[in-house]
């Protein structure tokens, strides 16, 4: 008897996969809504998304690591109810975390101290988490077909967890109230496996689990109530999650405030903002009677719109709740609709010469998600919709009106040349908020007084664009300067090299100085292009010629962690330029991940070495490749399954390299221990830390994809030509 | 030449001859250039401060602003323009400016100067505060070398002044005070051919330095960002009290003052910022300083913070007519009554504007048409 039985009423075996099972939940759980709320309240954009993945996988594996060599040892569930109580109370940490270090509201946060605060703030559910695992895996006593079956099981309650966390977001259910929910839960099963009376377990499980529906429905109400903190000096008059993001409606002085994910939206009688995006397009069709907006129109264009005749508007946005509370705050307008579908998809779906106006809220479109739309396969789309004379508009938040910066020269020549891409003419308005305006040969230049004159036909009156104003920001000078500045030539923006995103990284990074180094490597494609060759034929070097075969497994760790992740990656990228969404399916994809890599640890237990490591780089190339051919004509209905089936795949793959490596090192003698996973682990956090930010921007999807299948090949070549060993350790169980 | 600096000349010579009108493009072209690499050592200038003091050490202390920096060999004072090169201190923008426009006089916004005429308005980079709201950041902020210079001597600019007809220059966008020599020789250069200079600063300038440039200026434009040290500390990292000071040095030279204070939502809007703000205007200065509020547009490091309610910055207007000042206006709402001049005798519309745009004019010479009541500025 081992020491499970001595402490639990369960048989072990059971014991063992329910706690793996419920440590998969609670990991997954933790780490996907830790992310998506870190995301959220620190402004993170791809880059971030990296730096927290390294951030999670360092302290999970501190964790398990001290987990495993501690003398004292907790009650493993003590850990989970530490665990499960840690979720909620470091999201709201997360939320708070900015205020503290500002001291100030909606101030921005220096990329380095984002980074820092998800390295605080994931550190103690991942270290809790591996601890975890290690009390798990000491309590069966080391033993490896054990570990393998608690591995299992934990990939099993990711998968759980996953699907649990993607339902609930994707219901709306806020973050908080999902990890609130998810906690209570988690405190239950604790309770119900711990040594009390069974009443008490029984009582203690009701409590736990009512506890968890009453949080779900409180949970509006806690969000709301940290809103307040958060912005004591507004009215909080609405607080709630989307899919998509975290939304707040303040009011200030009688006028209603949008914060998405914290940052400001739309702001209500803001008629210069409102002005802009209605009046410019019009001037150029002054006879416009369908004009279509992306996003939340500004609430103020409602009243506009009254005074226009004919003109009916039409705003696209995916975001239901928000959709519904808008609706529900501004005026009923019979010409005003909203409609709630992805922007992208709705475009595909269109009648073509439906719209004389079509409007884009581009804003510093810093995010991959933005840019989807900004590419030229969409605009392509947009051309199709719009009417033959009809004008598509791109706001942008790009201040040209006195100067224009090395930074925004950069993006507005990619902007127009995307743009020119698919439109025959593009007109650009300076301005504090820089326009593009793009249509066929039939748009016209006008100058500033024949802008006025075509305004002043319209019924409104405009407020902002009188001739005075007109005259100063399409002056010749800012004309000119905007024009030879855009001309620049470059390369347009594509789904397959989204360079505006890696751009616009840099240019955030500009604003403080302690982040321009962040800038200065972004700057250097070609850098990091020979170190990604020069690792590449060291990893494949090493596999080749390695030494008692140390150096081979070294390589293949590396290479599992730096291939894996890095498709992870890929993939998340590619389903969220395909379906608009990911934070609510980041839990499902995560949770599929893990499955996978559960499995092919397993599964892969029972394969010689000659057939295994080689076996495994052919899949990996061969899903590479496939997944390079495929990964953009997929039918919109199986994204999300499609994408399941390409992470499992290459979960599955990076389990079985894993094993194949540890046999690779340790030979038949030796035990498991922690050196390949720090090793694969070290892949993993390059990966996480360049795939996105740097490579993808550089030098393509496709380019970025092929390197991966080279590599893999290369690999495999190099295992069936390098030294072998067919030893049959056991594999290493990873977290 | 590389294709980059290649297109950057095209760009600049493209603006320049928008900038001079067609028949003066080619004279103006060899006035404006961008700055080159090859010309100038990093592409900068190294024109010596004329306020400084040399120090033991090969160090200098800086005498331009209150910040005092003592900056060691081959360091740079806070503004990040003004450089130690071996013990002589040196204004590295000098004849480089990275920002060039014609405005309306209303945009800096001068109400009580020449309404309805243009400058001539321009900047280097730097700045010697680091405001969390900035609009100019991306040159107030930046290194001179990271700016998009142009080459301009003090006389060129003078003469894109004369040549396109605009009575005026103005030093805005960054802070001036931190380029105060190449801010100084164009003033002195204007004053030749009687061009005014008028600037558009923060304030936050030594006694020396400013008593040497007001008799080159007609008119001077303070940021009084708050009333409160503490706002200065933490939201502009500069001081008070030497802003102060100088708000009354300029008024007591004579020269016109106007003052702006940018309203930002949460920081520096309360009843009691206003009033107080408004007293020590009056006390300080004289209730017939122009004063204007400006709404805050969310920027740099305030970029998620709300724009300010219309409501805050007529709550402003309200408080500071009630406290006396004469003249306050409100900056950024088009077609408001209070952004256009009354007469504080007899309530009289003596200019009434729109946005930037001087829609009517009723004042006779400097004297309200109705009651003859005499308008501080320069009409």
């Amino acid at each position: 008897m081992n020491a499970i039985n001595a402490t639990t009423p369960f048989p072990a075996y059971f014991n063992m996969r329910k706690d793996g099972f419920f440590l998969g939940v609670l990991a997954t759980g933790s780490q996907v809504l830790l992310l998506r709320e870190m995301i959220s309240s620190l402004q993170g954009d791809e880059l971030f998304i990296g730096t927290a993945f390294f951030g999670w996988l360092l302290w999970t594996a501190l964790g398990a690591y001290f987990g495993a060599k501690a003398r004292w040892q907790f009650s493993i569930y003590k850990l989970f109810a530490l665990a499960a109580l840690l979720l909620p109370t470091v999201i709201v940490a997360t939320r708070l975390s900015t205020s503290i270090i500002t001291g100030t509201i909606g101030e921005l946060i220096p990329f380095s101290y984002a980074a820092l605060l998800s390295f605080i703030l994931t550190l103690p559910s991942a270290f809790v988490c591996g601890w975890l695992f290690s009390a798990i895996v000491r309590r069966e006593g080391n033993d490896a077909a054990g570990i393998l079956r608690i591995y299992f099981s934990e990939g099993v309650g990711a998968f759980a967890a996953g699907a649990l966390v993607s339902l609930l977001t994707t219901s709306g259910i806020s973050t908080l109230s999902t990890a609130g929910g998810l906690s209570c839960l988690m405190l239950a099963v604790t309770l119900m496996g711990s040594r009390i009376p069974e009443l008490t377990q029984q009582i203690g499980a009701v409590a736990g689990v009512t506890a968890a529906i009453v949080f779900i429905i409180l949970g509006p109400g806690i969000d709301r109530s940290i809103d307040r903190f958060k912005y004591r000096h507004y009215t909080v008059s609405s607080s709630f999650d989307t899919p998509y993001s975290h939304q707040t409606i303040l009011g200030s002085g009688g006028e209603i405030v949008l914060l998405t994910d914290n940052t400001v939206e739309r702001v209500q009688n803001d008629v210069q903002s409102a002005e802009n995006i209605l009046l410019p397009p019009l001037a150029y069709v002054n006879d416009a009677r369908d004009m279509l907006i992306f996003g939340q129109v500004d609430m103020t264009l409602w009243k506009i719109m009254d005074s226009i005749k004919n003109l009916s508007i039409k705003a696209v946005d995916t975001r239901k709740p928000l959709v519904l509370r808008m609706d529900i705050i501004g005026a009923k307008n019979k010409s005003f609709q909203h409609i709630q579908d992805d922007p992208a998809v709705y475009l595909r779906s269109a009648v073509s010469g439906t719209f004389d106006i079509i409007v884009i809220p581009l804003d510093e479109g810093g995010s991959y998600r933005g840019l989807r739309l900004m590419t030229s396969s969409t605009l392509a789309d947009i051309r199709r919709v719009l009417k033959p004379h009809g004008v598509l508009q791109l706001i942008t938040n790009f201040d040209t009106d006195r100067y224009i910066s090395q930074d925004d020269e950069r993006l507005l020549s990619i902007i127009r040349a995307t743009l020119a891409a698919v439109f025959p003419r593009v007109i650009i308005w300076p301005g504090s908020s820089t326009l593009f305006l793009a249509g066929d040969t039939t748009l016209p230049l006008l100058p500033p007084d024949s802008i006025a004159a075509r305004l002043d036909r319209l019924e409104y009156r405009s407020q902002f664009l009188d001739e005075g104003y007109l005259s100063d920001r399409l002056n010749s000078l800012q004309l000119q300067r905007i024009d030879s500045a855009a001309s620049i030539p470059r390369e347009a923006n594509t789904v397959e090299k989204p360079t505006l995103a890696g751009l616009q990284i840099a240019r955030r990074s500009s604003a403080f100085s302690i982040d321009r180094w962040v800038s200065k490597l972004n700057s250097r494609p070609l850098i990091w292009g020979v170190t990604m060759i020069c690792l590449a034929m060291l990893l494949v070097g090493l596999s080749v010629a390695g030494r008692k075969g140390r150096w081979p497994a070294i390589a293949l760790y590396f290479a599992a962690g730096l291939i894996s992740l890095n498709l992870e990656l890929v993939s998340f990228y590619v389903y969220q330029s395909s379906a608009g969404i990911l934070y609510s399916q980041l839990s499902m994809l995560i949770g599929t991940f893990m499955l996978g890599l559960a499995i092919g640890t397993r599964a892969s237990t029972g394969i010689q070495w000659r057939f295994l490591a080689p076996g495994t780089l052919a899949i990996f190339t061969v899903t590479t490749l496939l997944f390079l051919a495929t990964c953009l004509k997929v039918p919109s209905g199986l994204t999300l399954l499609y994408h399941m089936v390409f992470q499992f795949i290459v979960a599955f793959c990076t389990g079985a390299l894993f094993v194949a490596a540890t046999r690779q090192y340790y030979g038949e003698s030796a035990g498991p221990g922690g050196f390949g996973y720090a090793i694969e682990l070290a892949g993993s956090a390059l990966s996480a830390l360049i795939t996105m930010p740097l490579l993808l921007p550089s030098i393509g999807l496709r380019w970025l994809l092929l390197s991966v299948a080279i590599l893999t090949g290369l690999l495999l070549t190099a295992v069936l030509f390098g030294k072998r060993s067919d030893s049959d350790a056991r594999a290493i169980p990873r977290n | 030449m590389r294709r980059r600096a290649f297109l950057r000349c095209i760009g600049c010579g493209a603006a320049a001859a928008a900038l001079a009108g067609t028949g003066e493009a080619l004279g103006v072209l060899r006035l404006v250039n961008r700055s080159n690499a090859s010309e100038l050592p990093r592409g900068l200038a190294a024109h010596e401060a004329l306020y400084y003091q040399k120090l033991a050490d090969g160090q200098i202390l800086c005498g331009t602003c209150p910040r005092h920096c003592q900056v060691d060999k081959g360091g740079r004072g806070h503004c990040g323009v003004r450089e130690n090169q071996n013990g002589k201190y040196v204004l590295l923008t000098y004849g480089l400016p990275c920002a060039l426009n014609i405005d309306p006089i209303e945009k800096k916004p001068f109400f009580h100067f020449r309404p309805g005429t243009k400058a001539l308005s321009l900047a280097t980079a730097g700045c010697n505060v680091d405001c969390k709201f900035c609009q100019n950041w991306e040159i107030s902020q930046a290194r001179p070398e990271d700016a998009p210079n142009m080459s301009l001597s003090p006389g060129n600019v003078v003469e894109l002044a004369v040549q396109r007809q605009t009575s005026t220059i103005a030093f805005t966008y960054s802070e001036p005070t931190v380029w105060y020599e190449y801010m100084y020789d164009i003033a002195k250069s204007a004053r030749e051919k009687s061009v005014n200079s008028v600037i558009i600063s923060n304030g936050f300038i030594e006694k020396k330095p400013m008593a040497g440039l007001l008799p080159l200026l007609s008119a001077y434009k303070i940021d009084l960002k708050s009333i409160r040290d503490d706002y200065y500390r933490d939201v502009v990292r500069g001081e008070l009290k030497p802003v102060l000071e100088r708000l009354v040095q300029v008024r007591e030279s004579g020269i016109l003052l106007e003052i702006v204070n940018l309203v930002v939502s949460t920081f520096n809007d309360s009843e009691d910022d206003f009033r107080k703000l408004a007293m020590w205007i009056k006390a300080n200065l004289g209730a017939d300083v122009p004063l204007h509020y400006s709404q805050f547009y969310p920027k740099y490091l305030f970029k998620n913070l709300p724009p300010t309610p219309r409501a805050t910055l007529e709550m402003a207007h309200a408080v500071s007519r009630a406290e006396g000042l004469e003249y306050v206006y409100l900056g950024n709402l088009p077609g408001h009554p209070a952004e256009s001049t009354y007469c504080p005798q007899c309530n009289e519309l003596l200019i009434k504007r729109t946005g930037l745009s001087v829609l009517e004019n009723h004042l006779q010479g400097n004297e309200c048409h109705k009651c003859h009541h005499t308008i501080p500025g320069i009409f």
